[in-house]
């Protein structure tokens, strides 16, 4: 029952959350409803019973990398100019479309999978213990290998961020936009 | 094959020429211009030997026979019908071999002589040989699919020859008539080819000419018209046979064609390429003889042809012009010759093959007196030439014993082949005929001693013209003199023991029909002598006093004026414009269309990579959403339903957006590119 | 009903995806664009780890993965940004309509 209401409380809370990042002129609008949203998904990862997850994605996720998105926006777009062109009016309707008709083609597919039914009513999931191992370990069941290509990854994505990134070195003179 | 080395080798006969025509064309350009008449010379005088060498070990060893030493299947149609292409010897073919590779190569070594210094020397030495390579296909052909691929072959060599100076208009417009004119005929040819060989089932002429097939022929009609198809196909044959050899109506080409160098005109317009109608007909003569429609054909339009050119000839003061239409007056006699000729009694047919072998040498003769004469006084026309018989000595001698030959004077060899014709006419009944050749023999008398005797005798123009005349280097008297020992002498060679078709007929000299003829022929001698050897004014009072008629004579008969109307006025409005118009605008229009459309759809297309990553986006979705409820319900017809109805819809926008592109009023896609 | 069945948490995972996408497919700033793919990104790490509750107990396979899709985010948001912070320099604005030099 608690669970219930909580599921519902905390979709309906993402939900409008979300409404507010795919509509909001303010991009900073956007941002805030971002981080609600995120908010509500790390709530659900914890009725889900998936602790660890909830803590990674409050931290990582949202301290992370949505403080670095607010800090971009900060940077680069005035936060008070409300006069964002939208998109034309065909390509709303055509995109909600595509999307209406996705969403119900998803739903329609998992009312008719049928799903092997839960042993029991409260499984247990997965503890940190075993989140740690199957991360750490190779072999089979192990995720070493995904776990050393994704540092690989982020390093890469931190020297190409850099390398991006970086003010346009001119003769002399300190650059003209200084990050 | 047949264990005479010359004629199992005959093939080299036609083959060294061509490899002439390869060599001097491809091969030596860089090289001097006489080592190219040096190497086309080379051929035709070794084709020369090898066709006498086969004539000789021919009519030796095998004479009576028909040889066929070498053929191969150039086109299979069935296992049973195939085109052959090779070598057939008999009378008739060694005969030519004989008489083409003879004058080709006295030719070849005259135009050494006459084109020296010319820019286009090894040109036409290489066509000289192309065009024997081509004559002596045909001649040696043993099928009639063979003799129209020489045919045509034989038509380009000389609309290449004709155009030789292509500079001049008139040249090229010339070259263009004959081609044309002979094209034209040969269409006739080739539906009469068709229609032979269809009923026939065969090509080769040993098949043809064998009495069974002969009947068979005869027997079978042509469903819609009720003639035998002996008759149809040989009229029809006959028809690109009067085409070739300049019969009337098609006579209008061989005139104008006296635009070529005056070798080419000895050669091919005179000696050899017009023969080739008559060779023709002789080469089918079991098929004509057998048809009366045929025959008849052959034999009114022979006769018309004569006198109809005889008269005009009369007229004309290009010294050239006057040959040609001569030489068109003696063809219209071979014609009349085999027409007059039966199976039973083919008199006619030896004297047609006998008139051929003198009128080639004493008309090759006259031509290359004509050149040595226009060489020397640099004009064609007769009323700027006289007194040349003290200037040109060696050519005055020669072209005085051609004229004579061609007069009909005994004991040269033109009297005897014309007395043959004459008595063919007579023994066969055709009386009319008969008279009609009588008249033309002392008109040609005429009109050729009118021809002598403006050049050679009387007083020119202007008298100055001939003061540096001399006589033609010995390149070009050499082969005068030479082509003037058989104009004396073939009348002894008893012609009718070699070639002949049925019964052996020796004709001794009937006096009753060659005394009329040797009278008439005098006293055109005599006529033109006392009109022309002596610049009086009499020839031009009596064309004054003939006025009208006159006028239509020396103007051919107005007939070069109506073949141009009927194919400016007529043929070029009413079909060819039409015609071009459709090339044009349909056929063109078909291509540009579709070039047209490729372009815009190209430029469609490329509108669709518009950069814009939203859109690439929705339409990568749009793609997922449309293919789940499709692969989920694969295999059912909803499934195809919707796969087709999502298809359809997007081919029916990329249409739409081509058509607005081409229309170039495309708002959406202005639209996208504000957004 | 005894709590939030799978169908429950994947429906609303699948609500959160498309409204994800339809913001992606229409708002014109990149970085709005970016914050919606996160959305996108988030509903399905949720997927995963909605099936590992309810279908996988013991297997770590769904935990596992949505920390990698968290970890492979945030490699694409930061060389995301990055990109857009050198767009702006030239441009002085992020229209996604503007940035179309990618095309024939």
């Amino acid at each position: 029952m608690m669970h219930t209401i909580l599921f519902f409380c905390l979709a309906a809370f993402t939900v409008f959350s979300a409404y507010f990042v795919i509509t909001s002129r303010h991009l900073f609008r956007c941002a805030m409803g971002l981080i609600a949203a995120l908010l509500g998904v790390a709530g659900l990862y914890l009725i889900i019973d998936a602790q660890f997850l909830s803590a990674v994605q409050i931290t990582v996720y949202v301290g992370g990398i949505l403080v670095l998105v607010v800090f971009v926006i900060l940077l680069v777009a005035d936060v008070t100019q409300k006069v964002f062109r939208q998109g034309a009016a065909w390509r709303k309707s055509v995109s909600a479309a595509v999307c209406v008709l996705l969403f119900a083609g998803v739903v329609f597919a998992t009312r008719a999978f049928p799903f092997p039914a839960p042993a029991g009513n409260d499984l247990k999931s997965a503890t940190i213990e075993q989140i740690g191992h199957a991360l750490l370990s190779p072999g089979p069941g192990g995720y070493a290998l995904p776990f050393e290509v994704i540092s690989l990854l982020l390093i890469a994505a931190l020297i190409g961020a850099i390398t991006i990134a970086r003010s346009e070195t001119r003769p002399g003179g300190p650059p003209e936009n200084s990050l | 094959m047949t264990g005479l080395w010359f004629i199992d080798h005959l093939w080299l006969v036609p083959l060294l020429p061509g490899l002439g025509f390869l060599a001097v064309s491809l091969a030596l350009r860089s090289l001097a211009p006489r080592v190219s008449s040096t190497v086309a010379i080379g051929a035709m005088g070794l084709s020369a030997i090898v066709g006498w060498g086969a004539a000789i070990q021919y009519f030796g060893q095998a004479a009576g026979k028909t040889l066929v030493p070498w053929q191969f299947a150039w086109i299979r149609f069935s296992p049973t019908l195939a085109g052959n292409m090779g070598v057939l010897a008999d009378d008739i073919s060694l005969l030519l071999v004989v008489v083409v590779t003879t004058i080709s190569f006295l030719i070849h070594v005259y135009s050494q002589g006459y084109l020296r210094g010319d820019a286009g020397y090894r040109r036409y030495f290489a066509f000289l040989n192309l065009f024997s390579f081509s004559m002596l296909g045909l001649v040696l052909a043993c099928s009639l699919v063979q003799i129209f691929v020489f045919w045509e072959l034989v038509g380009v060599s000389s609309f290449l020859l004709i155009g030789y100076y292509w500079e001049k208009p008139s040249a090229v417009a010339a070259c263009k008539k004959a081609f044309i004119v002979t094209r034209f005929a040969d269409l006739g040819f080739l539906i009469g080819l068709l229609t032979l060989s269809y009923y026939a089932k065969g090509f080769d002429f040993l098949y043809l000419t064998s009495p069974e097939t002969i009947q068979n022929l005869a027997q079978t009609t042509i469903p819609l018209l009720g003639i035998s198809v002996l008759s149809l196909s040989a009229v029809l044959i006959y028809a690109g046979a009067a085409g070739k050899s300049a019969m009337f109506p098609l006579h209008i080409w061989l005139p104008d064609a006296m635009e070529g160098p005056t070798p080419v005109s000895a050669l091919i317009h005179a000696a050899t390429m017009v023969v080739a109608g008559v060779y023709l007909v002789a080469r089918l003569f079991p098929l004509f003889a057998a048809s009366r429609a045929g025959l008849m054909t052959v034999l009114v339009i022979g006769t018309f042809t004569s006198l109809f050119a005889a008269v005009i000839a009369v007229t004309q003061f290009d010294i050239k012009r006057v040959l040609a239409f001569s030489t068109l007056s003696q063809l219209g006699y071979m014609m009349l010759a085999l027409g007059v000729a039966t199976l039973d009694r083919p008199l006619g047919f030896t004297a047609s093959m006998f008139h051929l072998t003198t009128h080639a040498c004493f008309k090759a003769l006259l031509f290359l007196g004509a050149g040595s004469v226009i060489h020397a006084v640099h004009t064609n026309d007769l009323r700027e030439m006289g007194g040349l018989r003290r200037k040109m000595p060696i050519t005055h001698g020669t072209f005085l014993v051609a004229c004579l030959a061609i007069a009909g004077v005994p004991p040269l060899s033109g009297f005897f082949s014309k007395d043959e014709i004459l008595a063919a006419a007579w023994e066969n009944g055709h009386y009319l005929v008969f008279a009609v050749a009588l008249g033309v023999a002392g008109l040609t008398a005429f009109y050729m001693f009118r021809l002598y005797f403006m050049a050679f005798w009387s007083v020119p123009a202007d008298p100055h013209r001939i003061d540096h005349a001399h006589e033609s280097p010995a390149s070009m008297t050499l082969a005068l003199m030479l082509l003037a020992i058989p104009t004396i002498g073939l009348g002894f060679v008893p012609f009718g023991h070699y070639v002949h078709r049925g019964p052996l007929e020796h004709a001794g000299i009937n006096w009753a029909i060659a005394g009329p003829a040797i009278l008439l022929g005098g006293l055109g001698i005599i006529l033109a002598f006392f009109l022309y050897s002596r610049p009086t004014g009499l020839p031009a009072r009596f064309a004054a006093a003939c006025g009208d008629f006159y006028s239509l004579v020396y103007h051919k008969f107005y007939f070069d004026e109506l073949y141009l109307f009927v194919t400016h006025r007529i043929i070029f409005r009413f079909v060819s414009s039409p015609f071009n118009w459709f090339d044009r605008h349909c056929v063109d229009g078909f291509m540009d269309w579709v070039a047209q459309s490729t372009r815009l759809g190209g430029q469609g297309l490329r509108r669709t990579v518009s950069g814009q990553l939203q859109t690439y986006l929705l339409w990568t979705v749009a793609g997922a959403v449309i293919l789940i409820p499709v692969i989920w319900q694969m295999g059912t017809t909803l499934g195809w339903v919707i796969a087709l109805a999502a298809l359809g819809l997007v081919a029916a926008v990329f249409v739409w957006q081509l058509v607005l592109q081409s229309l170039n009023r495309s708002e959406p896609l202005k639209r996208i590119a504000k957004d | 009903m005894n709590g939030p069945t799978l169908e429950h948490y994947l429906v609303f995972s699948a609500l959160l995806f498309c409204l994800g996408l339809y913001g992606l497919l229409t708002r014109r700033n990149l970085i709005a664009m970016l914050m919606c793919t996160e959305l996108v990104l988030n509903a399905a790490a949720l997927n995963f780890v909605a099936f590992h509750h309810f279908l996988y107990g013991g297997d770590a396979t769904g935990p596992v993965f949505a920390i990698f899709i968290i970890a492979v985010a945030a490699a694409e948001a930061a060389i995301a940004l990055a990109i857009f912070i050198a767009l702006f320099r030239h441009k002085r604005q992020l229209d996604v309509a503007d940035a179309t030099r990618l095309k024939l």
